[in-house]
């Protein structure tokens, strides 16, 4: 009779643990491991940074045009910003290798959060996921680079969504802002060995509508990272205040490698009417840019004035 | 003693519920009830893909909103043997000085392992329970997309592996593509495996056939004619394979997208394969659609 009992009783526990078990769970590693950006498609803007002032294919807004024409690619020498790290809303886009591991809730097992460490810069992102019960933060906490991520699965797709962002940029050389009011949403989910984030970037003061944007992942199955140690050095000597910046209503600064692309002038200026196919009658209608001459006698003039302009506010 | 019984017997049945109820879902229907009818693609599907949509270009825009430069050939890992074809890139026939945006584009851009990165809008629709169409404004160009009947749910990687996607007759513009509807990876399945996976699991693997939402649609394209990848003349051969992704997803403002991730796999002129991802949007109806004509020549 004993016998009998002690049987039922761990009958008993174990039915117990298999419907506990059977609660549906978040808890999956898909993503776990080291991913590498595939480089068949905009490496081009993300490598080396796209040309300054080719917007050609990005819904900004004519404010977000007005702050990008005054950048000068040379702050990127400026030993303030050598170190800048990426926002979240470009890290995953530059083409660095990228780390993806989650934390088990040691009670319940269940994932609480995944974190992503991208090689270039040291962008380490956590997404807090529901069984974290992470406070989410008010409105006046700091915003960071990174921001605050919260995520969910939905089937195999990570949904996140990123808010709490410093005011950083859309795109790395070439001037383009994003506010601090600035959202992320993204998708990820993988096929075999492709990871994909889409990113939808919304803005309501630099972008006229999301920038959707997909990237692609290859994994890496024996992934290693290297250390991204950074110190600012003087690179290249400027006067004490300098700042590089170009002057506003000088926009023809950055003409010259259109030339060579063949970019329609009024293409690179962007906006969102560059991204649908209909463009394609529109590029037709557009004159053919100047000669390369005359945009370096122009570019070349105009420095000339900003130059002037600035040696007459210093003697102010 | 008999109260303990009856709990315990009570507690590992619906314990057994609880674990079997997603096996339940899938059992076939009893031998004496007649087979249900195979389940079309159609039928099967995950998500709703026909109507309109636009590409929306705001990656690659140099190379895909206009032609680029001849020569350039930045991003495509393509051969030796590759460039000299590309290299013969003539542009005077496609609008002499002003050939990058002259919008006469060679039929061979809107070929099967380059078309859905080309920006046009799409029209889907069930063409019957088993092929999906997709017709293009730009280029004019329709793809059929074949589901096998009774089998619409597949993992088209593990069809590539075992070498089931094989040659369907004669080569063409867009060839010949089958589809199946990929099911969301299972939980606690080894090898990501998609389908049911019976006689698996135990304590701890309990999860095993619990559904997943979502999934996608993968395609497979074979028996193309040699065509391009860049408007520019890069060059693919006839004996490349094209493996698609399609899933759907909203943006914060509720716009309904689909996300289309292509490979194109070309033993004869790239180097590895090409990766690239290409979102269209949804549109309210086909008001917008603006057939564009591409330009035959010769060798097309």
């Amino acid at each position: 009779m004993r016998v009998v009992t002690i049987k039922l009783r761990c009958l008993w526990i174990a039915a117990a643990y298999i419907s506990v078990a059977a609660l549906p769970a978040s808890a999956q590693s898909l993503f776990d491991g080291f991913w590498n950006p595939l480089l068949n498609q905009d490496a081009y803007p993300y490598a080396g940074g796209p040309d300054p002032g080719d917007f050609a294919g990005l819904p900004i807004t004519e404010a977000a045009r007005k702050v990008a024409q005054q950048y000068d690619a040379d702050e990127q020498t400026m030993p303030e910003l050598q170190c800048r790290p990426f926002p979240a809303t470009y890290g995953p886009r530059a083409l660095s290798t990228m780390r993806v591991w989650a934390t088990l809730d040691p009670e319940t097992q269940e994932q609480s959060k995944i974190e992503t460490w991208i090689s270039f810069a040291a962008q380490h992102r956590v997404i807090w996921m529901p069984a974290s019960n992470h406070p989410y933060p008010p409105p006046s906490a700091p915003h960071s680079w990174q921001g605050y991520s919260t995520g969910k699965w939905v089937g195999n797709v990570l949904w996140v969504h990123t808010d709490h962002l410093k005011q950083g940029f859309l795109q790395r050389t070439d001037g383009l802002p994003l506010s601090d009011k600035t959202t992320m949403d993204e998708r990820i989910f993988r096929y075999g060995d492709v990871l994909v984030d889409i990113m939808m970037i919304s803005d309501p003061q630099y972008l006229s509508q999301p920038f959707i944007y997909s990237k692609l992942y290859y994994r890496i199955p024996q992934g290693s990272m290297d250390p991204y140690p950074c110190s600012a050095h003087n690179q290249v000597p400027v006067p004490e205040g300098h700042v590089p910046m170009h002057l506003p209503f000088y926009t023809n600064t950055f003409n010259r490698p259109f030339v060579n692309k063949g970019i329609p002038l009024e293409a690179a200026r962007g906006g969102e009417q560059t991204m649908f196919p209909e463009y394609q009658d529109h590029l037709k209608t557009l004159p053919p840019n100047p000669s390369w001459a005359q945009i370096d006698a122009e570019q070349t003039k105009q420095r000339a004035e900003q130059d002037a302009i600035r040696q007459q506010g210093k003697r102010q | 003693m008999k109260l303990s019984l009856i709990l315990g017997s009570a507690a590992l049945t619906g314990a057994l519920t609880i674990m079997q109820g997603g096996l339940a879902a899938q059992a076939p229907p009893p031998a004496q009830q007649p087979p249900a009818p195979p389940q079309t693609g159609q039928a099967a599907a995950l998500m709703d893909l026909t109507g309109y949509w636009v590409s929306v270009v705001n990656q690659d825009w140099r190379f895909r909103m206009m032609t680029p430069p001849k020569g350039d050939y930045v991003q495509v890992p393509l051969n030796a043997a590759a460039r000299k074809i590309a290299d013969q890139f003539d542009p005077a026939q496609y609008g002499g000085a002003n050939y990058q945006t002259s919008g006469i584009i060679d039929c061979r851009a809107y070929g099967g392992a380059g078309l859905m990165h080309m920006p046009m809008r799409v029209r889907i629709s069930w063409d019957s329970p088993d092929v999906l169409k997709i017709e293009t404004d730009w280029g004019e160009q329709t793809r059929l997309i074949h589901f096998t009947p009774g089998r619409p749910y597949g993992d088209m990687e593990q069809a590539l592996r075992r070498g089931d996607v094989g040659s369907h007759g004669p080569a063409s513009m867009q060839g010949y593509s089958v589809a199946a509807w990929e099911q969301p990876y299972r939980l606690n399945a080894s090898g990501f495996q998609r389908g049911p996976v019976p006689g698996r699991g135990g304590l701890g693997q309990s999860q095993i056939n619990v559904v997943q939402p979502g999934g996608d649609l993968a395609v497979v394209t074979t028996d193309l004619t040699p065509g391009w990848l860049r408007r520019n003349g890069v060059p693919y051969s006839s004996r490349t394979r094209v493996v698609e992704h399609y899933q759907t997803f909203q943006d914060p403002t509720g716009k309904e997208w689909i996300n289309v991730t292509t490979e194109v796999i070309d033993p004869e002129y790239l180097n590895t394969p090409f990766l690239t991802t290409a979102d269209f949007q949804k549109e309210p109806d086909g008001s917008k659609w603006a057939p564009h004509p591409c330009k035959k020549v010769a060798d097309n």
